[in-house]
């Protein structure tokens, strides 16, 4: 290989560092401040705060999908703004306000006239929710409040005997 | 050489990696096995190109060891129906030899490697030379078992390298994999 083509070769692995050191710097703003008043509550509706765990919020599932949505590709950066923007227009034709105005007995209706559509979802607002409830249910279930804590889940563990089941679950026979 | 304690992220939990153990989206996509558990010791076929067919997909770990180190350790035996599907279900082609020839060296290979399973005696799936019982099954399990009963399904144990129980004088320690790493 010639000095030249070495040379080439190093500038444009430093550019292309440059370039995604740039980008990493680059805060995380796939959303707008209203619509992560949207996005905040959407989660802790689908897994709330109750007697059996501290909730979507406290497990910090919003800030898990800015993450997601902020290190996505283009064209996926834009479907989520295109289906959230498709979530607000729904909830403010259907209750009349919009979501972040909303009581809590309107967004769940707003939230229950889309779940018929979530296996198949037919509007961008019905992806919304399809989207939401995935994302929610797997940033809840790999968090320390969602995995062990809430599953009970003990990690992998070395283990040198296998007990028989202690407890087992009601109605099994 | 491969550090056990330092190289494996076994007992890495999800939220302690950036993306919970995916990968930046789309990193992975398409990528069979590599995930961000594993990518340290996987080559990746899109950076480590080899010269093959377009549709064989070649997964290599570049670890002393191989793909052992990431393998799920079910060790079930072909049964005598998947060496002739060709004759006796229309499909596939004939093996040039049977599970009666092979049977013997299953039995040599289990031996070596130490392994636990039940005699299920179950259709095309047949028992080997088991250093243990098969593991006793989780609470879970048990509750599937009750469940897919009722429907005629059985649920077995897996046949599975994991010991707890030393065997031919090697001392074994198990450990218990999650679907998680």
């Amino acid at each position: 290989m010639s000095i030249n083509r070495r040379a080439a070769i190093a500038v444009a692995g430093w550019a292309a560092l440059e370039t995604r050191l740039a980008r990493a710097r680059q805060p995380a703003r796939v959303f707008t401040p209203r619509e992560v008043e949207l996005l905040d509550p959407v989660s802790e509706m689908i897994s709330p705060a109750d007697r059996h765990s501290p909730g979507a919020r406290a497990a910090g599932v919003s800030e898990y999908i800015h993450l997601i949505a902020a290190n996505s590709p283009p064209e996926d950066q834009q479907r989520w703004r295109g289906r959230v923007q498709a979530f607000a227009q729904f909830a403010e034709k259907s209750q009349g306000k919009p979501f972040q105005a909303l009581g809590p007995a309107q967004r769940k209706a707003v939230l229950a006239s889309l779940a018929p559509e979530e296996s198949h979802p037919r509007t961008e607002a019905g992806h919304f929710f399809a989207d939401m409830k995935q994302i929610t249910i797997s940033a809840y279930y790999t968090s320390r409040i969602g995995l062990p804590d809430e599953l009970e889940h003990k990690g992998n563990q070395a283990m040198s005997v296998f007990p028989v089941c202690a407890q087992p679950i009601k109605g099994h026979a | 050489m491969l550090h056990p304690s330092k190289d494996f992220r076994t007992h890495t939990w999800p939220w302690e990696l950036k993306y919970r153990g995916h990968g930046r989206p789309g990193e992975y996509d398409g990528l069979w096995k590599i995930n961000a558990y594993t990518d340290h010791l996987y080559t990746n076929p899109r950076q480590d190109t080899c010269r093959s067919q377009p549709e064989f997909h070649w997964t290599r770990l570049r670890a002393v060891g191989g793909r052992t180190n990431t393998w799920g350790r079910a060790c079930f035996r072909h049964g005598p129906l998947d060496f002739k599907t060709k004759s006796k279900q229309g499909f596939g082609e004939e093996w040039p030899i049977s599970y009666e020839e092979l049977a013997p060296w299953y039995g040599k290979a289990e031996r070596l490697v130490g392994i636990r399973g039940g005699r299920d005696s179950y259709f095309n799936m047949p028992d080997g030379v088991y250093a243990g019982p098969a593991h006793n099954p989780r609470c879970t399990e048990l509750w599937m078992k009750g469940r897919a009963a009722k429907i005629g399904v059985p649920v077995l144990p897996e046949r599975t390298a994991v010991l707890s129980v030393t065997d031919d004088g090697r001392r074994r320690l198990a450990h218990d994999i999650s679907p998680m790493a």
